[in-house]
């Protein structure tokens, strides 16, 4: 009997470790979009402390709000207020928003984020057009993944100076105004009040202005660069900040390693650390959005893993790698 | 620029209820009354007649003054005349949002507070306060209704009272006088809103929390119909049409003479309809002189009141009357809308302008790495 449930739970994990990656985040993302962008046509609402991009202003769609704009808010109290009854709504939802992460960690970039899922799509399509994808190779790499620190810094630091009455009302949610999110997500329920520059005060019209042409960036940036947004995306250091009791993660056995680099081809944030760090345990870097595709092109058994709570969800094994390539899936990476 | 522009069009549309009603309508996804003047707009003539039973723009009617509500009307208000008045009409003093904190405090026990104010006077510009000594009902989103005594203070009539929930508050104040053989009832209303933060609550909670709710014990009052899709956190912006019907112990009122003053004291007055509803067009009249002075949370308030008269008679305080004369008063704010200050255009165009900026760097940046045999070429 259990030497029988011993062979079905092998060959369960078989067939995970064999799973075609590239179609099964496919549908995963797909659903994710959907439920996120328009399930609060369904009366569908999972508050406002979700841990990715489920826009705020997606006010029909959305099927709860994107953690980033309350926070704003919130930090925008008079000070007496922040620190005092107010100060117990921001503790709360920064409670929530830990719950929700805590789950799956950046799993909720790599799977959940409609904006991710959005540059995957856009990937895509500039696929199927045969151009060419950029990269911004090393040093670049290296010299700008300090931006979304500050931009982070920055979204918590301007609403405290509203709040402490340095900084104008019309400053309010800064990052939310210069987020690409907040002009493409709502086109997808048919919004289009997003579009416009906001000529009320100086503050609001370069922040709205910022927020145009970063959309425009983001738009030709994503389709040319894999994940163009994440690299900056506050969101993702903030999740970095708090990583380190989440359940899921992604994990490296340096030793079996045998640095062939597939792991970093294939790797969309051209996190150069998943091929070359054989001494770190947990793989996950700042950037990673633990799409789980390194996972999928490593070729030595038990390499990469994931893992929830302790337990060994899938790894890398020779033949989940083969059946991979014979398909194709999950090999779109880039060579160097 | 373009708010200049926006500005200077809506000055001209001052002039044109229709035109007004177009550019307001061309301003935004906004929220329509929607109660069948839409072909009207559209055409002066159709409007006219349009006024003649119950609806109209503001503009070109009576004008400014006192818009014929009388001196002496009565009306609550959640605005502080302090701060109404404070630094005249081009940014009022600390001018903040209904929602956003007017006129907000808190009880010893840490429960949201709120606050309205009695005035006389027809112009809300120049309305002033007044004392009076009759308490007030104060019903509350859950449609109960408790009576709040007002201390006789001598100061300003003021009532404050605590806002548990969010959700509109109906505050009434009624008088009634004896002048000759009239017995003249005066309600007055306001409704004040507590919103704190939108994200979260289920769309049903919000839609029940907008609903206009009215009450029993009261003899005459002013209902303003709800805008289209319209919640906690909806505001009024120049180029709405606002519809208030006229209600005597709950049903219409037909024939009421309507008066709406906006915060300037533009004024139009209007007989309700069969259904005892009267129809404006918010005009546009906040004009500040340079576009860095404009605010978009500007806050200006209209008056709206109805008056008729009935042949009801009775006795009252030992007087005897042959007729009765009720004057319902409702008062509210509107803001700037988003056509006001945010212009599509600009925004496509820097848009674009990102995106061809990115665009052309990536194609700029490729051509120059795909030549790097030009000095082949240059042999040749
Ligand atoms: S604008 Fe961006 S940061 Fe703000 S709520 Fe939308 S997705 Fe989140
Ligand atoms: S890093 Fe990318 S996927 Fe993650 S929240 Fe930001 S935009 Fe979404
Ligand atoms: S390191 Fe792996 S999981 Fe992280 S982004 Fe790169 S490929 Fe995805």
């Amino acid at each position: 009997m259990s030497e029988c449930r011993g062979r079905s739970t092998s060959r369960i994990r078989r067939a995970v470790n064999n799973v075609d990656l590239q179609s099964f985040r496919f549908w995963f993302q797909f659903t994710a979009f959907v439920l996120f962008v328009y399930g609060g046509y369904l009366a569908i609402d999972l508050g406002n402390s979700i841990p990715m991009f489920s826009c705020g202003y997606n006010r029909e769609g959305r099927a709860g709000v994107c953690y980033l704009l309350p926070l704003q808010h919130q930090l925008a109290r008079p000070w007496e207020q922040l620190f005092s009854a107010a100060g117990i709504a921001v503790l709360t939802g920064f409670g929530l928003f830990f719950l929700w992460f805590i789950v799956l960690n950046k799993g909720w970039c790599g799977f959940m984020c409609p904006l991710g899922t959005l540059q995957d799509w856009l990937t895509s399509l500039r696929k199927r057009t045969g151009i060419r994808y950029s990269l911004y190779g090393e040093k670049p790499f290296n010299a700008l993944s300090w931006v979304k620190f500050v931009l982070l810094a920055l979204m918590i630091l301007i609403p405290l100076g509203i709040g402490g009455g340095w900084f104008s009302h019309d400053m309010g949610a800064p990052f939310c105004q210069i987020c690409p999110g907040r002009v493409v997500l709502p086109l997808f329920t048919g919004d289009t009040t997003q579009l416009t520059l906001d000529f009320s005060s100086v503050s609001g019209l370069v922040l709205t202005g910022l927020g145009m042409f970063i959309a425009g960036m983001f738009l030709i940036g994503s389709f040319i660069k894999k994940r163009f947004f994440c690299f900056f995306c506050p969101m993702s250091a903030l999740h970095y900040l708090i990583a380190k009791p989440a359940l899921l993660k992604l994990k490296k056995d340096g030793e079996t390693c045998t640095k062939c680099g597939n792991c970093f081809n294939v790797c969309d944030m051209e996190i150069r650390a998943i091929a070359d760090d054989i001494v770190k345990k947990d793989a996950m870097t700042d950037d990673c959005t633990l799409c789980l595709k390194c996972v999928a092109a490593c070729p030595e058994p038990g390499t990469l893993k994931v893992e929830f709570a302790g337990l060994k969800i899938f790894e890398s094994t020779e033949e989940g790698f083969l059946k991979r390539m014979n398909k194709g899936a999950g090999c779109d990476g880039h060579s160097h | 620029m373009r708010i200049i522009h926006l500005l200077a069009a809506s000055a001209i549309l001052l002039v044109s209820g229709a035109s007004l009603a177009q550019h307001a309508e061309a301003a935004k996804a906004m929220n329509h009354g929607g109660q069948g003047d839409a072909h009207a707009r559209n055409n002066p003539e159709k409007q006219e007649a349009a006024r003649g039973r119950g609806s109209a723009s503001m503009a070109g009617s009576n004008g400014r003054g006192d818009g014929g509500q009388g001196d002496g009307v009565l009306w609550l208000t959640d605005a502080s005349a302090f701060k109404r008045n404070g630094k005249g009409s081009g940014r009022p003093a600390g001018d903040k949002p209904a929602g956003g904190g007017r006129m907000a405090g808190m009880d010893k026990d840490g429960v949201p507070t709120r606050r309205v104010w009695l005035n006389v006077g027809g112009n809300p510009k120049t309305a002033r306060p007044v004392t009076a000594e009759e308490s007030a009902l104060v019903q509350g989103p859950d449609g109960n209704t408790r009576e709040i005594a007002v201390e006789p203070h001598g100061g300003p009539y003021n009532v404050k009272f605590p806002t548990p929930s969010q959700g509109s508050y109906n505050v009434y104040f009624t008088r009634r006088a004896l002048a000759r053989d009239t017995l003249n009832i005066t309600l007055a209303k306001a409704e004040v809103v507590f919103a704190s933060m939108g994200h979260g609550m289920p769309k049903d909670v919000a839609a029940r929390l907008v609903v206009p709710r009215t009450e029993a014990r009261i003899p005459v009052e002013i209902v303003r119909e709800r805008q289209d899709k319209e919640t906690l956190f909806t505001r009024l912006n120049y180029g709405d049409e606002i519809v208030f019907q006229v209600l005597q112990a709950g049903k219409p009122v037909q024939n009421a003479r309507v008066t709406f003053t906006s915060g300037q004291g533009w004024s139009n007055s209007v007989q309700s309809d069969e259904d005892g509803r009267a129809t404006f067009t918010v005009i546009r009249d906040y004009y500040p002189e340079d576009w860095r002075l404009f605010d978009k949370r500007h806050r200006e308030n209209y008056l709206v009141s109805a008056s008729f008269s009935t042949p009801e008679a009775g006795e009252y305080l030992g007087g005897k009357y042959a007729a009765t004369r009720y004057t319902a008063t409702l008062s509210g704010a509107y803001y700037p809308g988003m056509a006001d200050y945010e212009s599509y255009s600009s925004g496509l165009m820097v848009g674009t302008a990102g995106l061809l900026f990115t665009g052309s760097s990536v194609w700029l940046y490729r051509r120059r790495r795909v030549k790097p045999y030009q000095e082949v070429r240059f042999d040749e």
